[in-house]
């Protein structure tokens, strides 16, 4: 599979009398694949997504984006127009005064001419199903309109890689299943790299890859069927199980001898009738 | 309560004024408020208000609206009337009560003054009133582009602008919450004495003013991540086009300047 992005050996501290938010992360990011990073607050994971497209340089260690060197001035506006980040709070990442404008700033920063523009545009609000609400206002938007908006503008820039920090922790129920499908689909039909940075683990199941932080350091990394086994390490990185692992994994403690932790509750359900 | 205050004045509508450049409003609003003072006999002032009665029914915006934008500078037309009927001597006697003379000169100035503020009202208000906010913003940035030249941060203040305006609904209904948490424990904010109630409004600015800081912050960042670097070699989605009204409203505007000039005393 192809690298998009590399990290290497990254630490990163605000200030260098403060303690390393990052320790020596070491991690690789595939072409296509849904990864998942999960942790506590304060595990750095938030920190991690600004590093990838350089809005934090890291203090040591390198991150080379599709070949591009984030600590290089000159390169960071080529990062910049590959991954797009959608932030948690929905009102506070909405630059335009209406949907139309919202999706053309990054459009407006890279210098794109008018009339590619406005196909970009229109392309990109058709992709996460906005295109009724083009000249509606920020303020009679749902939070899942808004952040499906923030989406079309990272879409319209043709990015490789979207990143979502926290984007559905603020949304409710009805708006994050809007968020997560919109993307599902992009990952899916388009091929966009997502990586979704998050303390929900319900989220991590659906990823190809999921990344546990803890303190700094990137702790677990492997499938979503492979991380969960490890209740106790998910537990102790301060995380919160999904339902179907915690009772598959009470379950096992009571001693009935179900093989694995079930990440569905259809899963948990086919292994518990078929249990002789 | 809140959700109920329009932000700007813009009525909307599909008008020939609604659909000019706002930058050929802009320089008519700006030359008009210098030769409201050209006039200063019947004709002259006669000719201002042909343009501004015009002006008015080609606009097509409700008279209650105008009369809203002219109600607060009633009481001052009111005022500088009185203050010229009687003050102002000179022309005949018109009427006399003890020491109290009215000259002819008085009442005609005292109108002349009064018919000044009108106009000059009513005028800036038809701009506000067929312009949408953004738009008299995108005007302006453009008009005054060339000032770029002596580094004047014209695009920073345009941006500025547009900001504010859209951040304006989300604030109101960030206070509408804040003043409802604080109803909830008990605050008064429409009852009590004067003191009182303005004691009530630190509670709600100070949190308003924290979480305004945390929204500029957040915004800063998700607008860096989107590629954004200042003004240098940005292209623009919203565009102005200057069409053949725009032109005609200055070609008005410009007759009407020499026309003052010509016919003044």
């Amino acid at each position: 599979m192809k690298e998009l992005i590399s990290i290497n050996d990254v630490s990163f501290a605000y200030r260098e009398d403060e303690p390393a938010i990052l320790k020596d992360v070491n991690l690789t990011v595939y072409a296509g694949e849904w990864l998942a990073i999960v942790g506590h607050n304060g595990s750095g994971k938030s920190t991690l997504a600004k590093l990838l497209n350089g809005l934090l340089i890291p203090t040591a260690g390198r991150v080379i984006v599709e070949g591009y060197d984030t600590a290089r001035a000159d390169e960071l506006w080529e990062i910049r127009k590959r991954v797009g980040i959608v932030f948690q709070n929905p009102d506070n990442q909405f630059v335009g005064t209406s949907v139309r404008d919202d999706v053309a700033f990054g459009l407006e920063n890279f210098g794109v001419v008018r009339e590619e523009m406005i196909t970009r545009i229109d392309e990109a609000v058709r992709k996460v199903k906005m295109e009724k609400f083009l000249d509606a206002e920020p303020h009679h938007l749902s939070g899942g309109q808004k952040q499906r908006v923030a989406i079309a503008g990272i879409l319209a820039q043709k990015p490789s890689i979207i990143i979502l920090d926290e984007a559905t922790s603020m949304l409710d129920p009805m708006g994050r299943k809007e968020v997560i499908e919109t993307v599902k689909a992009l990952n899916e039909q388009q091929g966009i790299t997502v990586i979704s940075i998050t303390h929900d683990l319900e989220e991590a199941i659906r990823a190809d890859r999921v990344i546990v932080m803890k303190q700094g350091k990137a702790i677990m990394q492997g499938g979503p069927e492979e991380v969960f086994q490890d209740g106790e390490m998910l537990i102790g990185a301060g995380l919160d199980l999904p339902f179907s692992v915690k009772l598959s994994l009470s379950l096992q403690k009571k001693g009935i001898p179900l093989p694995k932790a079930y990440l569905t509750q259809e899963e948990l359900v086919e292994a518990l009738w078929t249990l002789s | 309560m809140l959700e109920n205050v329009i932000i700007g004045q813009y009525v909307p509508g599909r008008s020939i004024l609604h659909r000019l450049d706002p930058r050929s409003k802009l320089i008519s609003v700006f030359l008009f408020v210098f030769i409201v003072f050209l006039a200063n006999n019947w004709v002259t002032y006669g000719l201002l208000g042909l343009f501004t009665a015009v002006a008015i029914v080609v606009s097509q915006v409700p008279l209650r609206f105008l009369y809203k934008g002219l109600r607060p500078i009633l009481i001052i037309v009111l005022f500088t009337f009185a203050l010229h009927i009687f003050m102002t001597k000179g022309g005949a006697l018109l009427f006399q009560f003890g020491w109290l003379k009215i000259y002819e000169q008085g009442v005609v100035q005292g109108s002349f003054i009064s018919f000044r503020l009108i106009f000059l009202v009513l005028v800036t208000s038809l701009l506000t009133l067929t312009t949408t906010p953004i738009d008299i913003t995108d005007g302006l940035e453009q008009l005054l582009g060339p000032l770029k030249r002596i580094k004047l941060p014209v695009h920073e203040f345009a941006l500025m602008m547009s900001i504010a305006l859209r951040f304006i609904p989300t604030l109101l209904k960030e206070t509408e919450k804040i003043m409802k948490a604080q109803m909830a424990r008990g605050v008064e904010f429409t009852s009590g004495p004067i003191k009182e109630r303005i004691k009530a409004f630190i509670p709600l600015l100070v949190p308003l003013f924290i979480s305004s800081f945390k929204r500029a912050e957040e915004l800063a960042l998700a607008m860096e991540a989107r590629g954004y670097r200042g003004g240098e070699g940005r292209t623009k989605l919203r565009i102005l086009k200057w069409g053949m009204g725009d032109s005609i409203l200055i070609a008005v505007l410009l007759i009407l300047t020499i026309s003052l000039f010509l016919l003044r005393s």
